[in-house]
């Protein structure tokens, strides 16, 4: 891909959102590995962009959201975050979809939806430009935006995110925004993420047999960094792991800029899966088991602890009648400290450590087995906290727990998306010399 | 913990789907609900009144069916009865509804009836009703005889209003009832009652009360003595007449009229032999003076 089509392709998913965020009602779909939800949002325009009370800077666009309507169901046909019967989604779509729409009692034709597959990628990306007049400007912005080397990311792949994270002006760097100041050289650091186009587009496919429009996709850690990470963790640095059903997600945020995504293929449905051999009882007493028993560290009074494995489901054949918590511990316990090594070997690999803030909140569903914080200090190295999504207005108490983070991030990215630059004009020397438009625009401006 | 029961897929059908979004479209939802009755009631109310076989077969179910309920059992009066009157009166009213029966209770015009049966002299006022039963009722208030009337063609009973109840076969049949007499005299016969009651204490005396030339009364006493009362206020006459009978006992003499007509001055004839005897009596007396 080329550095205009990357621009051309941001550009036109920016402009898409923007388009649904008109219509009023948007829904957010949330297609992870274990269960889909769908938020209604009712975006009121006026207060999207509305100057805050104080007069000084504007509203984040929270005070424009409104959740109308919620639903959850169960997925299937979804494998490590990715679509692999198309058929199965399709129905979990309708159904979390015509639910949500019943609540809201509205009609929703735009979606924007997340998923944790596809194998997230990041780039660090480098732009310069030159000062045209002296003073950036937003062409100049544009234009070091534009001239950004894409690296070759491979054949199969496109990108999801691209947003700059830091402005360097001449020696100047740590800028968010540098329009209006004085400077020679303007350098740009851009992060970009891409994902494998497959499931991406059985995703749309997916969308477009549910008679929805998808208007924005959005990778899951991605989402639920933004909406369990404070305002200061997201400023200073600080990681996000989204423990989810088929696969866990990494984000890096600094500077409330995301630098680095990843996933690590691994989830509680793997935990639910080890509980199910291990014990030889069908995939739903496991998750039973899981949620109602499990946990991660094991004290004297979990050998007395038995758990009856007869009478709940004639269909297994258990090769035991009764197992002690202390067992059922001790067959979780291993796979969630593998989740969390790859976990440490990702956030290892892209130098987190390096980072000033260097906070890991832990998210997801997954998270909440008891005795995870301890466990994920003793791996990662740090101090951890269970991270629950930010509260939206209109949001019900059920999905106000950690699962829904990526739901709610994604209502946050809605309203208040990052990706404002790629407004910015690219100067037209760069498209190609486009000399009948400039002259049309030459002729707009004066008259 | 309970058995885990496969549970039915709670996704909706493709066409449920589809169809709950076409519903959610404000458009189509008014469409349904609101263009589409209006649409078939403007076709129906159409298709009737452009064919006339079609009006013609609504307003004959219409009729039949009004038809069958209005002479369904339930609804018609048959019986009657008749309260506050006399055997007599109540044949005369019978009579009167007679034709009219039996009839439905919803089509029954009562207003009509009560005019009807109000035809009769003797009904005063006619209260009817139908209760649950499907009984006409039928309460009369009759009109009390106040006097007997003789006039040129006979003898009538009439109310105090002057209306003639019916003919009396002979006088001696009511001797309650004050006897008027005359052309004229039955309209006003409450101006005679009047006057009857002003002369209460010689009421046995009084034989009747004539209308003179429709126009004044004379009362006529045992005796065919007769008192003419004026046309103005006859009732003060009667007054003044009582209190020269008072004072002079001026009817227990032989006389054979009192003229009170004139105001100032009463007339007095007297009998035809009061002069005779009279003359004899001054005879007498001159020669005694003599």
């Amino acid at each position: 891909m080329t550095r205009i089509a990357l621009y051309k392709s941001q550009r036109a998913m920016r402009e898409r959102r923007e388009a649904a965020l008109r219509r009023g009602n948007v829904a957010i779909v949330d297609v992870g590995s274990s269960k889909m939800t769908c938020l209604v949002l009712e975006v009121d325009a006026a207060k999207l962009r509305a100057p805050r009370a104080d007069g000084v800077g504007r509203l984040d666009g929270h005070a424009a959201l409104r959740v109308i309507g919620a639903s959850t169901t169960q997925s299937r046909g979804i494998d490590l975050g990715e679509v692999v019967s198309m058929e199965e989604v399709e129905r979990g779509l309708r159904t979390v979809v015509s639910a949500a729409q019943k609540m809201a009692e509205t009609r929703v034709d735009h979606v924007i939806a997340c998923f944790s597959g596809g194998r997230p990628r990041s780039y660090g990306l480098l732009g310069e430009a030159e000062v045209e007049h002296g003073e950036v400007s937003a062409s100049d912005i544009g234009a070091a935006l534009g001239s950004c080397d894409v690296p070759d990311y491979g054949e199969g792949r496109e990108v999801l995110h691209a947003l700059p994270v830091n402005f360097t002006l001449d020696s100047r760097t740590g800028l968010s925004d540098p329009r209006g100041l004085t400077g020679a050289k303007l350098t740009v650091d851009m992060h970009m993420m891409t994902v494998a186009r497959a499931p991406v587009q059985n995703l749309l496919q997916c969308m477009r047999r549910c008679d929805l429009e998808l208007s924005g996709l959005a990778h899951s850690a991605y989402a639920a960094g933004l909406s369990s990470l404070t305002e200061e963790e997201l400023d200073l640095g600080a990681a996000c792991i989204d423990i989810g059903g088929g696969t866990t997600g990494i984000s890096v945020f600094i500077r409330k800029q995301l630098i680095y995504a990843d996933s690590v293929r691994m989830g509680g449905a793997h935990v639910t899966r080890d509980i199910s051999q291990g014990f030889g009882v069908s995939a739903g007493l496991a998750e039973r088991l899981k949620t109602v028993h499990g946990g991660l560290v094991a004290t004297s009074m979990d050998d007395l602890e038995m758990l009856s494995l007869v009478a709940s489901d004639p269909h297994t054949d258990p090769s035991r009648n009764r197992i002690s918590r202390t067992e059922l511990i001790g067959i979780m316990r291993p796979r969630v400290e593998e989740i969390l090594e790859a976990v440490r070997e990702r956030l290892d690999a892209a130098s987190f450590s390096d980072l000033p803030g260097r906070r890991i909140v832990l998210t997801g569903g997954s998270s909440q087995i008891p005795g995870l914080e301890d466990i994920a200090q003793h791996i990662l190295g740090r101090r951890v906290r269970i991270g629950r999504p930010l509260y939206i207005p209109g949001l019900p108490q059920a999905k106000t727990a950690p699962q829904f983070a990526a739901a709610v991030g994604l209502a946050l990215h809605l309203v208040k998306p990052q990706d404002e630059c790629w407004d910015f004009e690219m100067p037209d020397d760069r498209i190609g010399g486009q000399r009948i438009r400039r002259a049309l625009r030459w002729f707009k401006e004066s008259w | 913990m309970q058995p885990v029961k496969p549970r039915r897929d709670p996704a909706p059908s493709r066409l449920a789907y589809r169809i709950s979004r076409l519903w959610m479209r404000r458009g189509v939802r008014r469409a349904v609900t609101v263009w589409l009755p209006a649409t078939v009631a403007v076709c129906a109310v159409a298709g009737v009144a452009l064919y006339p076989s079609h009006r013609a077969l609504i307003a004959q179910t219409y009729t039949e069916l009004r038809q069958d309920v209005i002479t369904h059992p339930r609804f018609m009066v048959d019986d009657v009865t008749v309260a506050g009157t006399a055997a007599d009166v109540e044949a005369l009213i019978r009579e009167k509804i007679a034709p009219v029966l039996p009839a439905s209770a919803l089509t029954l015009d009562l207003a009509a009836l009560r005019l009807r049966i109000e035809e009769v002299p003797a009904v005063r006022n006619a209260a009817l009703s139908i209760n649950e039963t499907n009984t006409l009722t039928i309460d009369i208030q009759q009109r009390r005889p106040a006097a007997v009337w003789r006039h040129a063609g006979g003898l009538d009973l009439i109310d105090r209003h002057g209306v003639v109840l019916g003919p009396l076969d002979a006088r001696a049949a009511r001797p309650d009832l004050p006897l008027v007499i005359g052309q004229g005299a039955a309209p006003k016969v409450s101006e005679a009652q009047i006057i009857l009651d002003a002369i209460r204490p010689i009421l046995g005396d009084v034989r009747g009360i004539v209308r003179m030339g429709e126009r004044r009364w004379d009362i006529v006493l045992a005796g065919n003595r007769r008192i003419l009362l004026p046309e103005s206020r006859p009732e003060q006459a009667a007054l003044r007449l009582m209190a020269l009978n008072r004072s002079t006992d001026l009817l227990q003499r032989d006389i054979a009229l009192v003229d009170l007509r004139d105001e100032a001055r009463a007339i007095v004839r007297l009998g035809p032999d009061a002069v005779p005897q009279m003359r004899r009596l001054r005879a007498m007396t001159q020669e005694e003076d003599a």
